[in-house]
């Protein structure tokens, strides 16, 4: 007989595996000192090692069992507890090591954080084609956000160097994240206001299409640092020109420069789907509809929206994703928000710095991409659930 | 519709016939050459580059980056990219193959999931970690940009494989073609469009990121824009920022050549 292997968690599981023979967390004295790397079974805290053993090997005999719902089950709850004993072990070591130690930190190394992929395929690989409402999986995505929030806020995560960053800048943190969404969403929400008439424009006016998307295209192949870099002279002449526009706050550096690039950068996305959505709109939908007795508004109310709405917000979701992540290049010219710990740490040559300003910019994107996206699952029409499956 | 010889499209393959055509004009071309051209002649005479920016901003002083020259930076960004971006067009169709045939299927769900939460990632993001998993230098930013672009080549692969129709692999089989044959002669020349895509935006991406990768130690364009932020000089901030986006609009127009040059050839199939 020969035995069917369910592929994608056998390679978790031997990932899981290679993960514990890897350094796990390193250890510095002070800031800038060299880490001394700890393997999983050389720390001084956390389960034994014998037990993500045991729980990989579980999951790689759940590989080899017909794929039921509850072996399925089983997987993703054995990757969870796979999960939440990394992130233990890393907080009880962390503490035990950093104790003597008056400027002590721990980082996690490349162990853990394969540790962290493997436990990713695994859950989302039972996850796949599983039929599970949609707060259920999102809950399972979720779980090992809390714990490690929970594990954060309760102070369990304090030796993590990069917590010490974070408690450190704890009102500039929350200042440069304030900056940070003030630049990317008013930017999307200026983008919006002038990429939707825009493609609209492109639909209604077929002259006008070629020009348009010329144009948006054009602007999102320039780099963002030269868009940022361009931007700076002209508005610092206009500032010297005019008082006025200098009192609103209108500078060579800073916000304004900042907020007009990421503007620009965000209209491809929004112009497009925008044109896309109305393209959606067959015409063959609207005489149905018509044919039906619909007024005007009906027809707007019942068909054109709801087919358009879910197309156009997908492009507000690639727009806002890619506004926060220019958002961060955006500090290299002084327009501050959480970019500003990532250069700021690059000039330092302080790694745990970089890595404090780059896991919330991670982090943002992500919410608001999986956020969005719920939100246009939810808008979209059953009928077309096939044209925007993401 | 128009005339009856047109084959009939639905509204969505119009818009990406026009998204497709609209990138090749004649104006386009005719610039970009005048463009090119002029970047490297002020990039080989950098005095005739000084007068230039003389011109522009007057009254100052340093027009020139003095570490290092135009060309040596235009050189280094584009190493920087052509090697990041080559290995990440190799290794992501390879890996988009892989994925999709018989021994790689298993693994389909997971890669695509993968890549795709990966590209939420700002690409500065990637850039900015590379620093602390390899230090400093160029060595470092070509990893970093290589693990980027390989997620755009990665989907338009697996995309672009998944839409071949399967009647031609069908007929390809019934003609007898080894699966080596199907894949050569047939999957990948119907899905290079789409695969011409993913590489085209990942190198966009590549050389826009790539103008970051000054801060992480690798040289290139970035270099001269973020000297020039530094010490408050406009003319170098432009001189880069100009170059770079020359760079970025050329690549971008070859690359969408290449695409609509496969898009016609399955036109009249």
């Amino acid at each position: 007989m020969r035995l069917a292997c369910e592929k994608t968690t056998a390679l978790g599981a031997v990932i899981g595996i290679g993960a514990l023979s890897l350094p796990f967390l390193l250890m510095k004295e002070n800031r800038v000192a060299l880490g001394i790397p700890y393997l999983y079974h050389t720390l001084p805290g956390g389960p034994h090692v014998l037990l993500p053993i045991t729980l990989l090997v579980m999951s790689l005999a759940a590989a080899f069992l017909p794929q039921r719902p509850a072996v399925r089950a089983t997987k993703i709850v054995l990757g969870q507890l796979y999960l939440a004993v990394m992130l233990l072990a890393l907080s009880l070591s962390g503490a035990v090591l950093v104790a003597p130690e008056a400027f002590g930190r721990v980082s996690p190394s490349t162990g853990f954080w394969l540790a962290v992929l493997a436990a990713y395929i695994l859950i989302q690989g039972s996850l796949k084609n599983a039929p599970v409402v949609y707060p259920v999986r999102m809950f399972i995505g979720a779980a090992p956000l809390i714990l490690a929030l929970g594990l954060f806020l309760g102070g369990g995560l304090d030796s993590w160097a990069v917590v010490m960053e974070f408690a450190n800048r704890r009102d500039r943190f929350m200042s440069e994240l304030a900056t940070h969404l003030y630049i990317s969403l008013t930017a999307v929400g200026l983008a919006t206001l002038i990429g939707v008439p825009l493609g609209v424009l492109a639909w209604k006016q077929r002259h006008l299409e070629k020009p348009v998307f010329g144009g948006v295209n054009g602007l999102q192949t320039i780099p963002s640092l030269a868009l940022f870099g361009l931007m700076i002279a002209p508005l610092a002449y206009l500032s010297r020109q005019f008082p006025l526009l200098r009192e609103l706050g209108v500078r060579g550096i800073g916000n304004a420069p900042a907020l007009i690039a990421v503007t620009l950068y965000a209209l491809l996305p929004i112009t497009r789907n925008a044109y896309a959505g109305l393209a959606a709109i067959e015409t063959g939908v609207i005489d149905s509809g018509r044919g039906m007795g619909m007024t005007r508004v009906e027809l707007m109310r019942y068909v054109e929206v709801p087919i358009a709405l879910p197309i156009m917000l997908s492009g507000v979701r690639v727009s806002t994703v890619q506004a926060i992540g220019n958002t961060a290049v955006a500090a290299l010219i002084g327009a501050g928000g959480l970019g500003a710990f990532v250069f700021q740490g690059l000039g330092q040559g302080a790694p745990d710095l970089i890595v404090m300003g780059v896991l919330p910019i991670i982090a943002l994107s992500i919410f608001v991409d999986r956020g969005l996206a719920v939100l246009i699952a939810v808008l979209t029409p059953p009928g077309q659930k096939d044209v925007l499956n993401d | 519709m128009s005339s009856s010889s047109q084959p009939k499209l639905s509204a969505r393959e119009r818009f990406r016939v026009r998204m497709i055509m609209g990138s090749a004009d004649v104006v386009g071309p005719v610039l970009l050459v005048v463009g090119v051209a002029a970047l490297l002649w002020f990039a080989a005479n950098p005095a005739q580059l000084e007068a230039l920016l003389r011109m522009i901003f007057p009254g100052r002083r340093g027009y020139l980056y003095e570490r290092a020259s135009l060309m040596t930076l235009l050189g280094e960004h584009l190493v920087l990219v052509a090697v990041s971006g080559s290995a990440a067009a190799v290794v992501g169709i390879s890996l988009g193959v892989l994925v999709t045939r018989s021994v790689g299927r298993d693994f389909l769900g997971i890669v695509r999931d993968l890549s795709s939460l990966a590209q939420t990632f700002p690409p500065v993001a990637v850039l900015a970690l590379a620093v602390p998993a390899l230090g400093f230098g160029f060595k470092p930013a070509v990893v970093a940009l290589f693990v980027y672009s390989i997620l755009p080549v990665i989907n338009n692969t697996i995309s672009g494989l998944e839409a071949v129709p399967p009647d031609i692999v069908e007929a390809s089989r019934g003609m007898g073609m080894t699966p080596v044959q199907i894949l050569l002669f047939t999957e990948l020349p119907v899905a290079a469009r789409v695969i011409i895509a993913g590489v085209r935006t990942s190198v966009v991406i590549n050389i826009g990121t790539a103008t970051i990768g000054a801060v992480v130690g690798a040289g290139g364009l970035g270099a001269i824009i973020i000297s020039g932020l530094v010490r408050d000089n406009y003319a170098l901030v432009f001189t880069g920022a100009v170059s770079a986006a020359v760079l970025a609009f050329s690549a971008d127009w070859c690359f969408a050549r290449l695409e609509r040059s496969f898009y016609i050839a399955r036109s009249d199939r």
